[in-house]
């Protein structure tokens, strides 16, 4: 609305509109539109050989086009972070990390308590992944079956070694309690 | 009936335009770069204006931002005769045989769609 070049005014708000729908574009990609059609509009103005008018820009604007026409022959590259890729790719992240944790809970089946935990959370994630459609099956099931398979020799060897110690304890106290009444009756 | 037909088909006719662009217009620019540098108002001339290929001439500046930061355009100030200095494209070796590549792929791509419309398959 500027007095002294309302064509001024019309450009710069052609340009912040097309910012605003081209705010999901790289940086550099929307930097370099929005610098391509400043210079266009430029160059008609200065083609013309004479001061512009407001009525100049507005020509120069309608050939380059809408703003909405001008935004929409941009796409979000394939693999850019604006074409819905990283949802994608989070998900593959699920089923590999799952992958990773059964791997690790198999290196680690020396320290079944350890190992077990890592076999449960790559168990449930295992299964989390599975059930989504874009993640990667064969990772996710591999991580269910080395998870299941290291959460049961957990289990396994737990509870083997618990019933080793019992036994040992109890055979342990029952010499305590032979032991106790040879000593008691001392004093 | 009659007079509901012309404008669904207009409708029709841009976006099966713009879907068909999408894809190729970015090779389009880059062959019209073969021969030599060009700038922006004279690429949009090229391509023959707003129409068929270009709705305007605006919509080529997206396309040719994203050519250059795929690294098969580059950029070079040049002096214009008359008016502020002009921002030249050009080919990069990249950009070249990605047009040769999309050259091989679309003469048997389009002539087996022109068999096809006209029956010939």
């Amino acid at each position: 609305m500027s007095r002294i070049d309302g064509g001024t005014d019309l450009l710069e708000s052609y340009v912040a509109d097309l910012e605003r729908q081209l705010a999901d574009a790289d940086p550099a990609e929307r930097a370099d539109i929005v610098a391509s059609v400043r210079e266009h509009v430029a160059a008609d103005l200065a083609a013309l050989g004479r001061p512009a008018t407001p009525a100049d820009v507005e020509a120069s604007l309608a050939a380059l086009g809408s703003v909405d026409a001008v935004a929409a022959a941009w796409t979000p590259e394939e693999g850019s972070a604006a074409a819905a890729e990283p949802a994608r790719s989070g998900r593959t992240g699920l089923a590999v990390a799952a992958g990773v944790l059964a791997g690790l809970s198999v290196l680690l089946i020396w320290l079944p308590p350890v190992a077990g935990s890592l076999g449960v959370i790559a168990l449930v994630l295992g299964i989390i992944a599975l059930r989504r459609r874009d993640e990667p099956r064969w990772a996710a099931l591999t991580a269910v079956v080395v998870g299941a398979t290291t959460v049961v020799l957990g289990l396994v060897v737990i509870l083997g070694a618990l019933a080793v110690f019992t036994a040992h304890t109890e055979s342990g106290q029952s010499s305590d309690v032979v032991s106790v009444p040879a000593v008691s009756p001392a004093p | 009936m009659r007079r509901m037909e012309p404008d669904v088909a207009m409708v029709e006719r841009t976006e099966l335009l713009t879907h068909l662009r999408r894809g190729t217009l970015e090779y389009c620019l880059l062959a019209t770069l073969r021969e030599a540098p060009s700038y922006g108002q004279e690429l949009a001339r090229s391509l023959g204006g707003a129409g068929t290929l270009i709705d305007s001439e605006g919509t080529l500046y997206p396309l040719l931002a994203r050519l250059r930061r795929r690294g098969w355009v580059e950029t070079v100030w040049r002096d214009s005769p008359h008016g502020p200095p002009r921002r030249y494209y050009s080919l990069t070796p990249d950009g070249r045989r990605a047009v040769e590549t999309f050259t091989e792929v679309w003469a048997p791509f389009a002539a087996a769609v022109t068999r096809c419309l006209e029956g010939e398959l």
